[in-house]
């Protein structure tokens, strides 16, 4: 049907009153004539109204032909079909309830994975034509390709023409002041190319980005803010153009505001603000990622030109880099160290930082999907005993004259509404949830932020899966309602003659969904017990008790020597604190975001790779790790003095197997510097930067003896609460110096949740989920024993009547709830054991399923099932023998 | 199709589309009510004809039908196959 003869036809069905009268005039007109006319003729009044009347004899119909011209026929029959559902739903309330709620539960969940994964994974960068953009591969002889070309690359490309543009950009931590008078905070800063809000296609929310000189090369202190910091720290004043903030001290101007959708191109990274790269060999001494060293690899994202394509790209690309290896000054690469530059598709960003969610928000996808199955399964039983309660109706309406095509269309209809309302529901479900999955985000030096507003992509997806499910599971009982003889239902009334097979039908869903929930139950106690199993022991004394506190003095303002001043001050001022016990400052440590790695040898043999950290004496017992022989650093193990290191145990099994560790000499490489440490003490091995490992061997130097960077207080309370201890200890941060930033404030305990993020999210979400389908399942298996009895009114009566005890009455209902949980916990169980070793592959260091786990579900199961049975269980023992027979 | 050419002129309302025709057919053809505006209502819904109300020639509110864009497509279209069969039929009925 052509576009326009559908609006034609909509136009009539609004305006169906004013056709007829209009159709009705017309007609009059026309009949008035030809009286006229046949008057002029010459025929008498009478005789001409009689002739007329006589042609217009078919009048009714003739107005029915017209407006059957009009007709719509396949909307009205939906507009028809939408009322009928409507009206039936609000006979069984219940029905239409508890089947939305099912849906909404599965939809919602699923919905939730969905937006968390499109935000964090999948969604391209919210800037123009996303699909043009592309960054770089650096391939190097040795190691895993980077992002970063040198930046002396990057401006040949820039002159090269090959891209409508190139840009650098890279983040760094920097410590941000706005007055004078209060502590410097840490922000997130994003180092870009003049060009780069041009290249992405950025329209700034307030100004207009970087200043045309600053464009075209000309640098000046100009910052643009992101929109949730401007909001944050601004609290959204627009008069915030042109005023002075201070980065590492130096003075910079706000020039603009980014727009709210932008987060930058590091994918989930909250930077807070950008500002420009200087120009080739320029400098600023306070802020060291800015300068213009050609030397430098900061990462690089450019835009191809329109219709231009990445081979083609490339190609252009490997001429230029053949040349700048040619002619480069840089020793480095002319040793060429850097084997080719390689185009990546761009459109989303990088993703350094979010793809340690990528395996536990698919796993959790895939376990939204199971409740999706069941909630499914539970109304498409539900609709399977409607069905065979309306069987009567649909024979009426069949010998009435409805097609089967009719009838399976109606039914359509109505599951499609209810899926589409439990979609809608869903989202409701969805828009609450997503912020609480984001609760278990771990925010480190490094914050993260999403931008999780519901979009079209997510309304998409959520009415799509909704569309899907009710066509799935409303083509069973349409088929079901169409397959049926009208003669045989109509001539008994009752339900038993209803086919059998349905009813087998229905209990193999029920079966299947009982499986299924007890599947995600074994998997979420899997997780459970994975966790627990990963959550790293040697922190075990009272982890809680310890407090964080994290401080970058920028190296570009303080020297190395104040910077130990500082320290060791902080530490004074701290440890002489009422209700502290211990204090330290690490570099790094345990299972915070950064870690470092060194070669490790005995003086003359193969290195191998150990991690390293840097700390101060008192470290291991404020941390809680336990030390073994030899003794702590001191304070006297400082600059100048020899180098001391203490190691663990793992180090002392693979370098001195049977040998005295204490005294020996332990060669450290430290970029290009290779240095010899006296190790001086062991400690028991802990899991100290990844839990996901197994303790490798680990050496701590002493912190005294180079400088720290940004180190982390660590502070045992012996205070019952933490909330105190905290503004006081900050007052001591304070009382030293106010000009570098103090951040990531928690305890231990937090640090060690945080290290299981992904697989905290993973347990909890799928114990949610296996609850949610075991509720599901419940309502099922509900259905079908109260459908049961209500079929069997009639024998069980007989069997009373003829002297059956409840008792007996009472197996016979439970015979079958067990009969159908026990066929439906095997098959779940073998599920659960099946899916395990796909899974155990996916997910490192999982447990393996314990029998005690398995055990507890399927009691767990029963009971559920013993709850859905009490009130069919009850109906069937307090049938009157005499009423049920008289039924009939 | 007779409809259609009778509308090319200019409009019309429907008494005027059925006299027209049985006096281009000298009243060969007569074009009943019943079977008129049936018609005309299956052209407006594929757009072939729009319809406005407007004064008759005796100044009485009548609808007034004109060719639209397609409807005169659809005429040369129908006019042209109706041509062909025609010229097919003379030739069959000379011939044989």
């Amino acid at each position: 049907m052509p576009f326009r003869e559908w609006t034609n036809r909509l136009r009539h069905l609004i305006g169906r009153r004013r056709f007829d009268l209009d159709l009705e005039d017309e007609m009059r007109l026309h009949f008035e004539m030809r009286t006229r006319a046949l008057e002029e003729s010459g025929l008498s009044q009478a005789e001409a109204a009689t002739q007329a009347q006589r042609e217009f004899r078919r009048d009714a119909s003739t107005r029915e032909q017209s407006r059957e011209a009009w007709r719509f026929t396949w909307l009205e029959d939906f507009v028809a079909d939408v009322r009928h559902s409507l009206r039936s739903f609000r006979r069984t309330p219940a029905f239409a309830l508890t089947a939305v709620l099912s849906l909404a539960l599965g939809i919602g969940a699923t919905s939730t994975i969905y937006t968390a994964v499109d935000a964090v994974l999948w969604k391209p960068l919210p800037v123009e034509k996303p699909e043009q953009l592309v960054n770089f591969s650096v391939v190097r002889q040795q190691g895993a390709p980077a992002d970063g070309p040198p930046a002396a690359f990057v401006s040949q490309l820039q002159k090269a023409g090959i891209f409508a543009g190139v840009s650098e950009a890279d983040d760094d931590g920097l410590s941000f002041s706005y007055s004078d008078s209060s502590r410097a905070e840490r922000i997130m800063g994003e180092v870009v190319s003049p060009n780069y809000f041009g290249v992405l296609g950025i329209k700034p929310f307030l100004g207009q980005g970087f200043s045309a000189d600053v464009r075209s090369g000309k640098w000046a202190p100009e910052a643009v803010l992101s929109y949730s910091f401007w909001k944050r720290r601004f609290g959204g004043d627009p008069k915030v153009l042109g005023r002075t903030i201070y980065l590492n001290t130096y003075p910079f101007e706000i020039v603009g505001v980014s727009s709210p959708s932008i987060l930058g191109i590091q994918r989930g990274l909250d930077d807070q603000l950008c500002i420009p790269i200087l120009p080739p060999g320029r400098e600023i001494q306070q802020i060291g990622l800015i300068s213009g060293d050609p030397q430098q690899e900061l990462g690089a994202v450019a835009r191809l030109k329109a219709g231009s394509i990445l081979a083609q790209a490339q190609g252009a690309l490997d001429a230029q880099f053949e040349e700048f290896l040619r002619t480069t000054t840089d020793q480095r690469f002319r040793d060429s160290r850097v084997q080719s530059v390689r185009l990546v598709p761009g459109a989303w960003g990088f993703d350094d930082y979010v793809v340690a969610f990528r395996t536990p928000l698919i796993v959790l996808m895939i376990l939204a999907g199971i409740v999706l199955i069941a909630a499914c399964f539970n109304v498409a039983n539900m609709l399977l005993a409607r069905g065979a309660a309306r069987a009567g109706e649909f024979a009426l309406r069949a010998s009435l004259g409805a097609g089967p095509l009719r009838l399976a269309r109606q039914l359509l209809t109505e599951s499609i509404l209810l899926s589409l309302a439990g979609g809608a529901l869903g989202l409701v479900f969805a828009n609450w949830t997503a912020g609480a999955l984001f609760g278990f985000l771990p925010q480190t030096n490094i914050r993260l932020a999403f931008d999780l507003h519901a979009d079209w992509r997510a309304l998409t997806f959520t009415f799509s899966i909704a569309l899907f499910t009710g066509i799935l599971f409303g083509l069973l009982p349409a088929f079901q309602a169409t397959s049926g003889s009208t003669a045989s239902v109509l001539k008994s009334d009752t339900p038993a003659s209803t086919p059998r097979r349905h009813a087998r039908f229905r209990k193999i869903l029920v079966m299947a969904q009982v499986a299924f929930s007890l599947a995600l139950l074994i998997a979420a106690g899997v997780f459970v017990e994975t966790v627990s199993k990963l959550r790293p022991s040697g922190y075990a004394v009272n982890p809680s008790r310890v407090l964080l506190f994290t401080m970058k003095p920028q190296q570009e303002i303080y020297s190395d020597q104040r910077r130990l001043q500082i320290s060791s001050e902080l530490l004074q001022r701290v440890s002489e604190m009422p209700g502290v016990a211990s204090v330290a400052l690490a570099e790094n440590g345990p299972l915070g975001a950064r870690s470092n790695d060194y070669a490790v040898a005995r003086p003359g043999r193969e290195p191998i790779d150990a991690s390293g950290d840097a700390v101060t004496p008192g470290f291991f017992d404020t941390v809680g790790i336990r030390r073994v022989s030899g003794r702590d650093f001191h304070v006297q193990d400082k600059l100048g003095a020899p180098l001391v290191a203490i190691v663990n145990e793992s180090l002392v099994r693979l370098l001195y197997p049977h040998e005295e560790p204490l005294g020996q000499t332990l060669n450290i490489q430290m970029g290009k510097q290779n240095q010899s440490y006296r190790i001086i003490g062991v400690v028991t091995d802990t899991h100290y930067y990844d839990v996901h490992k197994p303790a490798g061997p680990f050496v701590w130097m002493a912190m005294w003896q180079n400088a720290p960077y940004m180190p982390t207080l660590f502070v045992r309370s012996k205070l019952a609460s933490n909330a105190g201890m905290v503004p006081r200890v900050l007052a001591q941060f304070n009382a030293v110096n106010k000009g570098f930033p103090v951040f990531d404030i928690k305890t231990m305990a937090d640090r060690v949740e945080d290290s299981l993020a992904g697989e905290r999210m993973v347990a909890n979400l799928s114990g949610v989920f296996g609850i949610v389908a075991l509720m599901l399942a419940a309502v099922g298996l509900y259905g079908i024993l109260a459908y049961s009895v209500s079929r069997r009114t009639r024998e069980i009566g007989i069997r009373m009547a003829l002297g059956a005890r409840p008792r007996s009455v009472l197996w016979m209902v439970a015979r079958e709830a067990f009969a159908l949980v026990g066929s439906g916990s095997v098959a779940g169980l073998l599920i659960a054991l099946a899916a395990f070793r796909p899974i155990s592959h996916y997910l490192q260091a999982t447990a393996p399923v314990q029998p005690t786990v398995a055990v507890a579900c399927v009691l767990g199961m029963l009971l559920t099932a013993l709850c859905a049975l009490t009130v069919p269980a009850i109906r069937a023992c307090r049938i009157d023998p005499l009423r049920a027979l008289r039924h009939e | 199709m007779m409809i259609l050419r009778s509308l090319k002129k200019g409009p019309l309302h429907g008494y005027a589309i059925a006299q027209r025709i049985r006096e281009a057919s000298e009243n060969g053809l007569q074009v009943e009510a019943g079977s008129l505006y049936p018609a005309l209502n299956r052209m407006l819904v594929k757009g072939w004809l729009k319809a406005e109300w407007g004064l008759s020639e005796n100044n009485r509110r009548a609808r007034f039908y004109s060719l639209t864009k397609t409807g005169r497509k659809q005429l040369e279209a129908e006019t042209k196959q109706f041509e062909k069969v025609i010229r097919a039929i003379q030739l069959v009925m000379r011939t044989v």
